[in-house]
């Protein structure tokens, strides 16, 4: 293997172990590779910074430091490579077996509680999955309706006092498909849901009833009659809960083509 | 003696003695010390708490003092030395012997979890995962600790026969576990000039203190 002078600088540093990244890949590589002279240099690297601790002055050690460490030893059993499986269970005594049940018994339950509730926040999250994704279909089909050309557009507005609702209907003239938006409508009472209708010659058309989210939003996909006339009308009543076939009650939003 | 001012040994009768027998300190082969590592290990790896103490006795010294010196904190250290002895009860099993002494494995030990510490600290940020695991050198310095004396003298003539900024470069990436970014950062000088005076550095203690270990290499 051909010795290469620009890794002389990188073998000290290799040796204490500063090297990283392409640089360490680099040496490993090339010590790997045989390079005599660069293993000579980092026997002598290692060689020099095993022994250079013994220029420090001696400090007094600890009180007790070895009995410190020696109780600790205790509690942190050596790895035993060549004990095998058999040797360990026969040394166990019975207050450690006992002890060790215990331990695993509580560590079972631990884990159960642990995954019961894992699942749960599992399961909430999923949840909040769903209803993220589900709001960003909306949302890329609102997108798509908005930068149609060939979408109509019609504004409605509150027909109760003090009240800031507003809706919009965004319509595809070429396939009459709509999307009907609703922002700030009051939550209905119990028992109650809004319901759209597309009002032509003076004949209500039920487009279909809606929810609203705790803000008073909602968005509902509707389909129009093929062609509708320039004078159709639209408007939103609170009815009862899964509409009814005709307007019966109040009437919230209003707005016309 | 000034333990800062070590002695020359040029000067020194009693050191250059020691020049012309540099085989004094070495009280066994390199076989024999190899052997001896691993018997000791084995023990080690069986729970023989025996050669636990006989390793203590050993190395507690110099790594207790390579960690206040890293630290300089007497609290910190006993903390470090802890650490650094269950290390070797626990991980007995990753010694081998063929890749080098016990004491290059002890000290690389000591520097990484001392590193580790003064990262805690917050003085550094960089981990230094491999020193302790690449252990490639056959010296130590065990077989020469018989005097302790003695070898701190040699080592401490080496290191001050240094030109300044190869030994503070030296000084500063071994014994205040800076990286060599970090140490050029502070002496304002490039990268590449760090290197190379470490190289340079290390290439002339080498020369100082391989007659003493040169039989164990």
């Amino acid at each position: 293997m051909a010795h290469k002078a620009e890794y002389e600088d990188q073998i000290a540093l290799y040796s204490l172990g500063l090297l990283e990244g392409g640089e360490l890949i680099e040496i490993e590589r090339h010590l790997a590779e045989g390079c005599e002279i660069c293993e000579s240099m980092l026997k002598d690297s290692d060689t020099v910074f095993t022994n250079l601790p013994l220029c420090l002055d001696d400090a007094p050690l600890p009180k007790d430091l070895e009995k410190k460490i020696l109780d600790r030893l205790e509690v942190r059993e050596p790895a035993r490579g060549r004990s095998s499986i058999f040797d360990f269970w026969r040394n166990l005594s019975p207050v450690w077996l006992n002890l060790g049940t215990a331990v695993s018994l509580a560590i079972i339950i631990f884990l159960v509680v642990t995954n019961i509730s894992l699942r749960d926040d599992l399961k909430i999250r999923e949840k909040s999955l769903t209803d993220l994704q589900a709001k960003l279909v909306k949302e890329e089909k609102m997108l798509a309706f908005v930068m149609n050309p060939d979408v109509n557009e019609v504004e409605l507005g509150s027909k109760m006092p003090d009240m800031e609702a507003a809706g919009k209907l965004l319509w595809d003239k070429e396939t009459n498909k709509g999307l009907f938006l609703v922002s700030s409508i009051p939550l209905p009472e119990q028992g109650k849901t809004y319901q759209l209708w597309a009002i032509e010659g003076g004949k209500p058309v039920s487009m279909g009833v809606f929810d609203v989210d705790k803000e008073g939003n909602s968005m509902m996909e509707i389909e129009l009659m093929p062609g509708p006339a320039e004078s159709m009308q639209f408007a939103v009543t609170l009815e009862p809960a899964g509409g009814m076939p005709q307007p019966t009650g109040d009437m919230y939003l209003y707005g016309s083509l | 003696m000034n333990p800062g001012s070590p002695p020359s040994i040029d000067k020194d009768p009693e050191l250059n003695t020691m020049v012309q027998k540099p085989k004094a300190f070495a009280i066994m082969d390199k076989g024999s010390a190899r052997s001896a590592d691993q018997e000791l290990i084995d023990r080690l790896r069986k729970g023989d708490k025996s050669a636990f103490r006989e390793i203590y006795a050993r190395y507690s010294q110099t790594v207790f003092n390579l960690a206040l010196r890293m630290l300089r904190s007497r609290e910190e250290a006993e903390e470090v030395v802890q650490e650094i002895f269950l290390q070797v009860w626990n991980k007995a099993d990753s010694y081998d012997s063929e890749r080098g002494a016990i004491s290059t494995w002890i000290v690389n030990i000591a520097r990484s979890r001392s590193i580790d510490k003064l990262r805690t600290l917050g003085y550094r940020d960089q981990t230094t995962e491999l020193i302790e695991e690449r252990v490639n050198s056959k010296s130590d310095f065990s077989r020469i600790i018989e005097d302790r004396e003695e070898s701190r003298k040699i080592i401490r003539e080496a290191l001050d026969s240094l030109p300044d900024n190869q030994r503070i470069a030296i000084e500063m990436v071994f014994f205040e576990g800076l990286t060599h970014i970090e140490a050029a950062e502070r002496l304002n000088e490039p990268v590449g000039t760090i290197k190379t005076r470490i190289r340079l550095g290390v290439l002339k203690l080498k020369e100082k203190i391989s007659p003493y270990v040169g039989d164990l290499l």
